[in-house]
């Protein structure tokens, strides 16, 4: 579960390009005259050395539109650059363009809102070819389009003539304008908070990748999957032997990178820290675990701790366990703090509300809902009508009987794993039964989607935007939980129709708290994820400070030095 | 002898056929398909995008419907495109075959320098300390994991005494070429050929025990004895002789699954060969790799036994192949 856990966060890092929330024009402009004087700064050195980074399996698909895992997009990440970017807090920042957003209404009286992202001045491929409005252009018809099977979801944001584009003759779309030959207008239907980090995609070159570009037959540009050109801090040179070489982009719009070369070496997990310690890689990124902290400190190593982007939880489906109070008596089962302690140290909290604390939108004053207490969830399983008859606790001569799903390796190997046990025992002390199934992963998820458990153990990936839709809305996709609640629906919805993030922090705040009364999810833990870096290597004042999921050192692969 | 390849041949396609559709099968009924695995943890994924993909991965079609179009696309030389790496499974196998196989044949020579005179030397000392010894240390090679087995060496190898690498195909922060990059890679590869040579000895020395204990409680070789041959003589002239036949064609047989690649060896080791693809593949629920791969080696099985078998015609005169 581990595993998963890590999978997901990895995933939730990339997997949604770029994430955040709108910030106003004014902020945007002064963070890009400070890259820009920034810039002007670091060019006087010639870059040297060559750092390794340890990474995972990869599948050799090195594009930004059709990687299918988060290591894959590491590599993208490194050769790429988009329009726009998260700051620490999950905040879209402007990176190659400044964006700006404005809500109008058309002629028909109908809300839009219109998108600029103006390109900055003079920026280049690594190629030196100009970066301009039209490869900004290419970029948006890729992933839209017909026969794009790639990740990316902008294909789901309502941009004007979108639907003519996908499904009709439509040569170009019409919400999607160049205005001038550094910038592009997108036009969407209605209010959509999310959809600048949809829309903030990496500019791939139109002179490399349009090469027999038409619309419907994208093979053309799958076909550069495996030797990829961009704009990003390094160029790509080979992926052979499982290493990953890359040298530096000379025109950098950052400066020249002050690493020569970058090379990425593939690293069983099981590895990740003895391949820092015998000096094969520079940084590596093990499970954070308190023996491996341990092992870290005693061998000499530098290591920065990060908070994992998602959050472990306990979740009921509402359908299959219909009473409200028998949900809240086991929510009251469910002793969460010795069971984290014991599994993660300090290397994780426990959270009072289902969201990572990472986010903006979590209400940091937040306070427990549901307490450890066997009295109270006596209480309210008899409110549900189940009475103790011969030391069994029945209603309508039916025992109470749960079955919850775990996935845990056959060993109950799971932060949540012990609350699972003591409930078992205090449900048996009272009557009840708690059928623990520690099931394999990919057979836990299949019974998942099937809404087959009552009561399941797993973690969320989040992604900067709060937006809950697809996890808690009556009519979202990926909601196992049967809420149903109009009221939370409403809530959320409206939250969507929103550019204000203290507006949309508010609605979520409400929205959380309808999620915990409903009793269908206990927010379990937060945990951190860890960077092992040798410091007889890298320079470890290179690496940015304060570490976010939003911003690792991955966001200035510029700044990497060698040690002195 | 031609007639007799021919026909074994043509009941080897029967057999392919038979476990391709077996293996088809399963694996469109595993849990856990490409498409749930790519989107499962994705939560801005709609709906209709997952049956979009679904329909371009083909995972609509029905299960006869679906291994037809594999099957029609296998007689025209084509077998498929790799889920994962999105590149057809023809040039994924052969660009990871050879990896694999380098990890695989040193291993093979070395199993047999040691095995066999092993072998030899606990059948001729039966029940001596010896013989005790060399089944007991063979026998741990053979029933130690392999993870586990490799995690010691690279403790002991890379961490340890640091005369090895501790994992992946050559020296990410060097730029070697030509030679330098073959002693690299060599060099890598010692730590993963130890690990197969120590998994792979127990069994072969086994047999070539069994075998050479046969032959020597045969009468032919009492009547070598009786006529005064000295000791070394009628082991190595008249009873290792005879233990061959059975050991070629074993050897010979295990040749093509050379090319096979061993997935968690590869795995732990950081090299990018055949059976650690297959690995992530069968996690991944990529069809077109996982089919392509395991007809490969269920080709590779039934090459291993065809060549066996003409082999023992060859080594033993007695045997006809008809």
């Amino acid at each position: 579960m581990k595993k998963f856990a890590k999978t997901f966060a990895l995933l939730s890092l990339t997997a949604v390009a770029l994430v955040g929330c709108g910030s106003s024009d004014s902020s945007s402009s002064t963070s890009v005259t400070t890259s820009v004087s920034d810039s002007d700064e670091v060019t006087t050195n010639a870059p040297s050395g060559t750092s390794v980074i340890a990474i995972g399996s990869l599948n050799g698909i090195f594009s930004p539109f059709f990687y299918t895992t988060a290591y894959d997009n590491i590599i993208n990440s490194s050769i790429q650059e988009s329009l726009c970017m998260t700051d620490r807090e999950g905040q879209i920042v402007p990176r190659l363009a400044q964006y700006d957003i404005e809500e109008v209404t058309n002629e028909a009286g109908e809300l839009q809102t219109v998108y600029t992202f103006t390109l900055l001045e003079g920026l280049l491929f690594s190629d030196g070819e100009p970066i301009t409005a039209d490869d900004v252009i290419f970029s948006y018809l890729v992933q839209l389009d017909p026969t794009y099977d790639g990740m990316a979801t902008l294909s789901t944001l309502s941009i004007l003539g979108l639907d003519e584009y996908i499904n009709g003759d439509a040569t170009e779309i019409a919400g999607i304008q160049k205005i001038d030959e550094r910038t592009v207008q997108v036009t969407i239907d209605g209010i959509d908070p999310a959809a600048i980090h949809k829309l903030s995609i990496a500019v791939l070159p139109e002179h490399y990748y349009g090469e027999g570009f038409v619309k419907g037959d994208l093979s053309a540009v799958k076909a550069k999957n495996g030797s990829p050109l961009g704009a990003g801090p390094f160029k790509f040179e080979s992926y052979a032997n499982n290493v990953v070489n890359l040298i530096y982009n000379e025109h950098y719009f950052l400066g020249v990178p002050k690493l020569e070369k970058l090379k990425y070496q593939v690293t069983d997990t099981s590895n990740l820290l003895e391949a820092v310690i015998t000096e094969q890689v520079d940084i590596s990124d093990p499970t954070a675990s308190p023996e491996m902290l341990a092992r870290v400190e005693s061998s000499g190593l530098e290591y920065r701790l990060i908070d994992n982007l998602g959050y472990g939880y306990i979740g009921m489906n509402a359908e299959r366990i219909p009473d409200i109070n028998v949900r809240k008596g086991l929510m009251h089962l469910m002793n969460r703090e010795p069971a984290v302690r014991s599994y993660y140290g300090d290397l994780a909290e426990v959270i009072e509300r289902p969201m990572t604390t990472v986010s903006w939108a979590y209400p940091q004053d937040a306070e427990e809902y549901y307490g450890y207490s066997t009295s109270k969830a006596l209480e309210y399983f008899n409110q549900a009508g189940y009475e103790q008859i011969d030391g069994k606790l029945v209603k309508d001569g039916v025992q109470l009987r749960i079955e919850v799903g775990i996935s845990g390796g056959g060993t109950m190997d799971h932060p949540a794993a012990p609350v699972l046990t003591q409930m078992k025992t205090d449900l048996e002390a009272m009557g009840g039964v708690l059928e623990i199934f520690d099931t394999d992963g990919t057979v836990f998820f299949e019974i998942l989607n099937a809404e087959e458990w009552d009561m399941w153990v797993a973690a969320w990936g989040s992604t900067a935007d709060p937006d809950m839709y697809q996890i808690y809305h009556t009519d979202g996709s990926t909601t196992r939980y049967n809420i149903n609640n109009p009221e939370l629906d409403g809530l959320i919805e409206a939250a969507r129709s929103t550019n204000d993030t203290d507006v949309r922090a508010e609605y979520y705040a409400q929205a959380l708290e309808i999620v915990m009364d409903e009793a269908v999810e206990m927010p379990v833990y937060q945990r951190k994820n860890m960077y092992v870096i040798n410091p007889d290597y890298l320079d470890i004042n290179s690496l940015p400070d304060d570490m976010t999921p939003f911003y690792t050192f991955y966001k200035e692969l510029n700044n990497l030095e060698m040690a002195k | 002898m031609w007639q007799y390849i021919v026909r074994r041949i043509c009941i080897g396609v029967v057999v392919l056929m038979g476990v391709s559709m077996i293996i088809y099968g399963l694996i469109r009924t595993a849990p856990g398909d490409y498409v749930s695995t790519l989107t499962s943890s994705n939560p801005e994924v709609t709906q209709e995008m997952v049956d979009r993909l679904n329909e371009l991965y083909g995972l609509n079609d029905s299960i006869p419907e679906g291994y037809a179009k594999w099957a029609a696309g296998v007689f025209r030389g084509d077998l498929g495109d790799s889920f994962i790496e999105q590149k057809p499974v023809a040039e994924v196998l052969s660009s990871k075959m050879w990896i694999s196989f380098w990890m695989a044949f040193p291993a093979y020579i070395l199993q047999i320098l040691i095995a066999i005179p092993l072998g030899i030397l606990s059948a001729t000392k039966q029940y001596s300390k010896i013989d005790y010894a060399v089944t007991t240390i063979a026998l741990m090679g053979m029933s130690l994991p392999s993870f586990f087995f490799a995690a010691i060496l690279q403790r002991i190898f890379a961490q340890g005494l640091g005369w090895f690498p501790l994992s992946g195909m050559k020296t990410a922060r060097m730029d070697y070429e030509g030679f330098a990059l073959m002693l690299d890679m060599a060099k890598h590869l010692v730590l993963p050929v130890m690990v197969l040579t120590v998994l792979g000895i127990g069994g072969l020395m086994r047999y070539c025990r069994t075998n050479m204990l046969e032959v020597l409680n045969e009468d032919y070789i009492r009547t070598a004895r009786a006529k005064g041959l000295s000791e070394s003589k009628v082991v190595y002239k008249h009873a290792f002789r005879n233990t061959l036949i059975p050991i070629v064609t074993i050897l010979g047989g295990m040749i093509p699954g050379l090319f096979s690649g061993s997935m968690i060896t590869e795995g732990i080791f950081g090299i990018d060969g055949i059976g650690n693809t297959a690995l992530t593949a069968l996690r991944g629920g990529d069809i077109p790799y996982i089919m392509g791969s395991t007809l490969f080696m269920a080709a590779l099985t039934l090459v291993g036994t065809l060549v066996s078998d003409v082999l023992y015609g060859v080594v033993d005169p007695r045997v006809r192949l008809k």
